[in-house]
């Protein structure tokens, strides 16, 4: 809002009242002035230090690898391990309250040995034991507790559908699968998560259907972006 | 912080040159730099104080989150198709030569030193061909990324291999996707892909998602690509 300004001629006398006016009227407009008072995105990256704390997401991390083929043969969660293993090491990331960590890894799957393709109700698509499994894992650099984070990605290794038509079909193998995991972890509590380190990790879900899945040429990638 | 008037004049005291001109001066300063470094207090630049996506068709999406959005291309209509082959290779269909994929492809010049996240996915399909059994083979999916001006064929990133195979109404399993049916339908597979490299100010860094062809004739449809620049 402009501020009104008095003007004088030769001549005129000089009262207090009219002098004081025009700086309390540019006072009173500025009143709402304050560190709060600049105007949306006025400020680009020229206006921050990246020095000490960065600012901008400086932190990536990523593996990858494209000769190794590892078995997965067991039903426990094991290291995906293409030599180098898909573990990115921290030793202490702190992800703090509203940050958040995005993770991403892609694999194929190149080979599987499928058993008993007769017990066809285990091939269902309800039914997971033709299927094998990926999922983010996580130390946690102060307490040193591992566990699981994020959804898990289940892929079958058989397409057959819930509902038998009247016709037989036939069971048919699903292999040569590009596989994705991703997560978007946001530290949604109110103390900070320190990270020792991040793998990926998968398994087989039964081993009496399928014994082993072979992966190859995968990558993964970890990194934390401010908020 | 508000300006403050150093003098106030008051009824019956005369009013001074010195007093007037120390009003204006501090006038005079408030305007000019009285608005000074304190005045913004620490932690008060918010994500809404600081510069969006500064390119055309962004999206805005806040960049610590995902970084400047360069490029969205997303075809979802499954009749847009783009056709490839492997007749353009030289001595066999199945030697390992790619050709870039119709609109999944990008051109980003680095204003700063940054980091590019690239992700990208579609549906690659082998159609029904002519050529002999043996050499119906299961067709390469890459990401590709080129520095400069120079595309040379092994940009290509090994990692980011994903397999497309042949729809051939054949029960041998040649192309090894595991089908061994006459229904080619089972062997469609969706290629997603998520990868980052970075990048130093002023290179000029072309990015591609390509194909390597070992039919005579297969589709890429249902395409994506999404490129998130971090400068620093």
């Amino acid at each position: 809002m402009p501020v009104s300004v008095d003007t004088y001629e030769g001549g005129d006398a000089l009262i207090a009242a009219d002098a004081n006016a025009a700086y309390t009227a540019i006072a009173a407009e500025t009143a709402i002035l304050d560190d709060e008072n600049t105007r949306s995105e006025w400020c680009s990256r020229e206006h921050i230090s990246q020095a000490g704390n960065a600012t901008f997401n400086l932190n990536f991390a990523q593996v990858e690898d494209s000769n190794t083929t590892q078995v997965i043969n067991s039903t426990t969660f094991t290291q995906v391990n293409l030599v180098p293993a898909f573990r990115i090491a921290y030793g202490g990331l702190v992800l703090q309250p509203g940050e958040v960590l995005r993770c991403h890894f892609d694999i194929n799957v190149v080979a599987a040995t499928i058993l008993n393709p007769n017990a066809t109700a285990r091939y269902l698509a309800n039914d997971a034991s033709d299927c094998y499994q990926f999922r983010f894992f996580f130390r946690n650099f102060v307490s040193g507790v591992v566990a699981g984070f994020g959804p898990t990605a289940t892929y079958s290794t058989t397409n057959k559908g819930v509902v038998n038509p009247p016709q037989t079909l036939e069971i048919v193998n699903r292999i040569g699968q590009r596989c994705s995991l991703h997560n978007c972890f946001l530290n949604a509590t109110n103390a900070s998560i320190s990270f020792d380190w991040i793998e990926v990790r998968a398994r087989v879900c039964d081993t009496a259907y399928l014994p082993s899945v072979s992966i190859k040429e995968g990558t993964f990638q970890v990194f934390r972006a401010l908020h | 912080m508000p300006f403050t008037v150093p003098v106030v004049f008051t009824a019956a005291t005369a009013v001074s040159a010195t007093s007037l001109q120390t009003n204006h001066t501090a006038l005079r300063k408030y305007i000019n730099h009285g608005i000074i470094k304190a005045d913004i207090l620490p932690v008060s630049v918010t994500t809404t104080d600081i510069v969006r996506g500064e390119y055309a068709n962004v999206v805005r999406d806040h960049q610590f989150t995902t970084g400047d959005i360069l490029t969205q291309f997303v075809e979802v209509d499954l009749f847009s198709q783009s056709y490839a082959t492997s007749h353009f290779k030289a001595f066999d269909l199945f030697s390992l030569k790619t050709e870039a994929v119709p609109n999944m492809s990008k051109r980003v010049i680095m204003e700063r030193d940054g980091t590019i996240f690239i992700s990208a996915g579609m549906a690659a399909i082998g159609d029904l061909n002519y050529q002999l059994l043996n050499q119906k083979k299961a067709s390469g999916v890459y990401l590709q990324i080129s520095l400069n001006d120079r595309v040379i064929a092994t940009d290509y990133i090994a990692a980011t291999y994903g397999r497309a195979y042949t729809e051939d109404n054949v029960a041998t399993d040649v192309d090894t996707s595991g089908n061994t049916t006459t229904h080619g339908i089972y062997s469609r597979r969706w290629y997603a892909q998520r990868y980052w490299r970075t990048f130093s100010k002023g290179d000029i860094v072309n990015i591609a998602l390509v194909v390597d062809p070992r039919s005579d004739k297969m589709h890429v449809t249902a395409r994506n690509l999404n490129l998130e620049v971090f400068y620093r």
